[in-house]
């Protein structure tokens, strides 16, 4: 072997070791990348659907209204953004009860996020307002509550239909409202109607929400007060195109 | 003295010594409820508040503390201050259920019992210091010489019945305040 040809064999060897270790460190980088957003999809998908305590009724005053004593106001931030859930607040955009009358809002004022508005009068009648915000709504509404068999009854032949669509049975529900007695009702109104209530959460009312995912609707603009009712997801029930039961 | 005998003193004594610890311990034990109970009751009758006389024999209303002034902390801060011993009443509207007619009944009890309360808003609430100790409401506060003393608990089974009636609030702040 002469010295040239020992020269080249040297070098091939040199470059064939280079493009050995440039595809080497390629394939280490793309590993790295994938197990990378492996882990991290990993740890979100675990913390979108972690278990979930059953629902517990507070103590006080507070558990009458039926809110949850694990999952509210307070906690309601570590369990929002689940796939596994839907969220609903209960209030009507501007009540027909005048709220203002006892220190509240007739207006909805703010919201968190996540939170889509379904209001309750629309699905039924609230019970028990104080006297004080007067009749409340008297609009048309999906059912009726017949107090003697203390049962809920459809007044439309798609009302269930549009009930399970906007409370899809399969998810975990989340209900918000002012002060959380919407949100009992709405529970109470869903379990009677045949939907799992360990399923349904009473998370409480907007007014105790003291988290990170507020979302005003009440601002002033030029010195007026404006309610910002672009920024909620409403569901809207146009019961011109329903038909009676 | 035998061994035998000596021995038979020395057990008769240790029971004696025995039976004497038992019986001091008991007698302490006792001494020391009794007691306990007397400045219980002592304590209960001296946790009984009594108000300023400002606040007292009035027309009974709310005196709304975010009408008084821009800075209800401020306000508050300065009743404080001066050490007076006064009542709120930390509102919060409810739209349903047992509560809601709270407020009736507190603006009733105040109006036949000639008594003022300070008044604020839960938009106000937040930002005084009675949140630090009070998280939910409705719930009426009690200050003693400026400081918190009893409020209603709107999360306890204990004052639900306080909050259900008339009566059971009545009872409660009768039971709190000297009038």
């Amino acid at each position: 072997m002469n010295k040239k040809t020992a020269s080249n064999e040297c070098s091939m060897a040199l470059s064939g070791f280079k493009i050995f270790s440039v595809i080497a460190f390629g394939v280490a980088i793309i590993l790295f990348i994938a197990i990378a957003s492996y882990k991290a999809m990993d740890t979100k998908l675990s913390n979108e659907l972690s278990a979930l305590p059953l629902p517990e009724v507070s103590e006080g005053m507070r558990g009458t209204m039926g809110i949850d004593k694990n999952i509210n106001e307070t906690t309601i931030d570590n369990y929002l953004g689940r796939s596994d859930a839907v969220y609903r607040d209960m209030r009507m955009l501007i009540d027909d009860a005048d709220y203002k009358a006892i220190d509240g809002d007739s207006y909805l004022s703010g919201i968190v996020e996540g939170f889509e508005v379904i209001p309750l009068p629309f699905l039924t009648y609230p019970e028990g307002l104080p006297e004080a915000v007067g009749k409340g709504y008297s609009g048309k509404t999906l059912f009726s509550y017949d107090k003697e068999n203390d049962k809920y009854v459809a007044n439309y032949k798609e009302s269930m239909q549009v009930l399970e669509d906007i409370f899809p049975k399969d998810k975990i529900i989340f209900l918000m409202c002012g002060g959380g007695g919407y949100a009992g009702m709405t529970k109470n109104l869903l379990v009677k109607l045949g939907w799992d209530k360990e399923k349904i959460y009473n998370v409480g009312g907007y007014w105790y929400y003291d988290g990170e995912h507020k979302t005003p609707i009440k601002m002033t603009i030029d010195g007026v007060e404006t309610y910002a009712f672009w920024r909620l997801n409403y569901h809207n029930i146009d019961f011109s195109v329903l038909h009676e039961a | 003295m035998t061994k035998k005998s000596e021995r038979k003193n020395n057990s008769k004594l240790i029971i004696f010594s025995i039976l004497t610890l038992v019986f001091l311990i008991t007698l302490g034990v006792v001494g020391f409820s009794l007691l306990k109970n007397s400045e219980k009751q002592t304590t209960s009758s001296d946790e009984q508040i009594s108000l300023n006389s400002e606040y007292l024999n009035t027309d009974g209303k709310q005196i709304e503390i975010s009408k008084q002034t821009e800075n209800t902390e401020d306000f508050l801060q300065n009743l404080i201050t001066e050490e007076k011993s006064f009542v709120v009443y930390a509102s919060l509207p409810i739209c349903s259920g047992e509560t809601a007619e709270f407020k009736e009944y507190v603006l009733r009890f105040q109006k036949e019992n000639k008594i003022s309360f300070y008044y604020l808003t839960s938009d106000y609430v937040k930002d005084t210091s009675i949140y630090e100790t009070v998280k939910y409401f409705p719930s009426v506060i009690i200050y003693d010489k400026g400081k918190i003393v009893k409020y209603l608990r709107f999360d306890s089974d204990e004052d639900k019945d306080f909050y259900r009636s008339y009566d059971g609030f009545s009872k409660w702040f009768k039971a709190n305040v000297k009038l």
